[in-house]
């Protein structure tokens, strides 16, 4: 098979994101309606209280063509996690699958570290209003590391087949330091 | 109606001389019984970094079964590795739990890792030793037990038993971390595991233990007992903020069991407080209960959480 590249189709730069994000368009998920195709993607923001960065979820709706913006997320589409939870500095990327009337969000939660800058898990967050807002299902991730599955676990990609749900996910192995 | 009678204390890190990374400390202490001594594991700290900062490692004291009084030998070296660079355990292996299987012996312990917007987070692995629990060796570069929906963070204070087939893991969750002036503080709840190998582990997503104090009070060193038909639980429990000096320092408690879900808290009934004056007068904690020749004895952590060590209560009256 081949693909046939359309060219860039959105830029974040070009358009006012929720959450005071600036730049990056990352991930794009797509969930696609009647007459539209909303597609998420991770943004960033700056948290003000040290320079860090912030991963925040959005989406644009575009026409099928994809060639017009026809709506962008105005406000937050998921509360990043509170203070020590495994999403309080981002969601970076989000899959969404329609479940019923819901639209189910399996996110990639990270949050800082000390001696390696990142740990992250899978949290879910559901919608009930076509997937402009979700909800937090509770503090802690659904999917977190394991025995042999020791860090990093994140990037869940969910598939229901034959009513079964299935998930892709990564972990890490471990972390080396080059210095 | 029981009581606790306090024999004193029993071991006393600042003792030990010739061990880099144990400086002070002796917390949570969890014992394995053998034909003339008991070992006694516990956790320890070297001196802080120059950033002011611990790791804790886990070590034992084997005391005279005879005279629990005499030290009979304290390990030359940690009961285990601190993890590599972004694993859980990186920062201390606290507290361990033991417990025979078979031929070897088990240990499910806390591993801590650093983080920025709070202090640490905390997860629970499991190693193996097949030399009488002299060392181990982890079964994974990852937590057993880990975090899920409802228990999101600081997964701590792991108590390994075994009843009939199954194995029964206490351990500890945290609620939220509460900001106390600049200083985030933990608060935890008790929480319960099932499995039937050990390693593959059922939440049962429930908090065991009412709490007493405040909503927020933070709970600890759930360790579970047999007697006398019933399931008896000693913990240990705190305030949320200034906990650190007497008045809302840890203290005992007492909870009741006949099926190990449903429990009934009675404080009052625990037996045990701080003394008045002394190496506990400020403050108890970390409560495990071991019967021996006839006796059931009760170590504990006196002020600031075992800095200075641990020692024994033996039991007056019976557990009903």
């Amino acid at each position: 098979m081949k693909w046939t590249k359309l060219g860039k189709i959105f830029d974040p730069t070009q358009h006012r994101l929720p959450n005071d994000c600036v730049q990056f368009a990352q991930a794009p998920q797509a969930l696609v309606f009647s007459d539209f195709v909303r597609i998420y993607f991770s943004t960033r923001a700056v948290d003000k209280s040290n320079g860090k960065y912030l991963s925040h979820i959005a989406f644009v709706d575009m026409r099928k063509d994809f060639r017009h913006v026809i709506g962008i997320s105005d406000k937050a589409v998921i509360p990043l996690g509170g203070l020590g939870c495994f999403d309080e500095h981002g969601i970076f990327p989000m899959s969404v699958v329609r479940h019923g009337d819901t639209i189910l969000g399996y996110t990639c939660g990270w949050s800082r570290r000390v001696s390696v800058s990142v740990e992250t898990g899978v949290g879910l967050a559901i919608s009930r209003d076509d997937g402009r807002t979700f909800q937090r299902i509770a503090d802690g991730p659904v999917l977190t590391a394991s025995l042999h599955e020791p860090c990093l676990v994140g990037d869940g990609f969910v598939k229901i087949i034959g009513g079964v749900f299935h998930m892709w996910y990564i972990f890490g192995t471990g972390w080396k330091r080059f210095s | 109606m029981f009581r606790w009678r306090k024999l004193g204390k029993v071991f006393t890190p600042q003792d030990i001389v010739g061990r880099s990374w144990l400086k002070e400390f002796a917390q949570a202490p969890a014992t394995l019984v053998f034909d003339d001594f008991v070992r006694v594991y516990f956790s320890c700290r070297p001196p802080a970094d120059a950033n002011g900062q611990y790791v804790s490692y886990s070590a034992y004291v084997d005391l005279d079964r005879a005279d629990l009084f005499s030290v009979r030998r304290v390990a030359e070296r940690p009961i285990l590795d601190l993890g590599g660079v972004g694993e859980f355990d990186e920062f201390g292996t606290y507290p361990v739990s033991v417990i025979r299987d078979g031929g070897q012996a088990r240990a499910y312990y806390a591993g801590w890792t650093r983080c920025e917007s709070v202090p640490f987070n905390v997860a629970i692995g499991v190693a193996t030793s097949i030399d009488q629990g002299e060392t181990f060796t982890k079964c994974g570069n990852g937590p057993v037990l880990s975090y899920s929906p409802d228990e999101p963070f600081v997964l701590s204070g792991p108590k390994i038993r075994r009843f009939g087939e199954a194995w029964y893991l206490w351990y500890i969750a945290g609620r939220k971390w509460k900001m106390v002036g600049e200083r985030a503080e933990p608060v935890y709840k008790i929480r319960m595991a099932r499995s039937l190998d050990g390693i593959h582990w059922n939440k049962v997503n429930k908090d065991l233990i009412a709490s007493r104090v405040e909503e927020d009070e933070a709970q600890a060193s759930p360790d579970v007992f047999y007697a006398n038909g019933k399931y008896h639980m000693f913990f240990c429990y705190r305030y949320s903020i200034d906990y650190r000096g007497k008045n809302n320092g840890y203290r005992i408690g007492y909870a009741s069991s006949t099926d190990l879900i449903e429990w009934t808290r009675e404080d009052a009934k625990a037996g045990i407080d701080v003394s008045a004056e002394g190496w506990d007068a400020e403050m108890i904690s970390y409560p495990h209960v071991f019967e021996l020749d006839g006796v059931t004895y009760m170590a504990y952590l006196g002020d600031q959480v075992g800095r200075y060590g641990f020692g024994l209560a033996a039991l007056e009256g019976t557990l009903d």
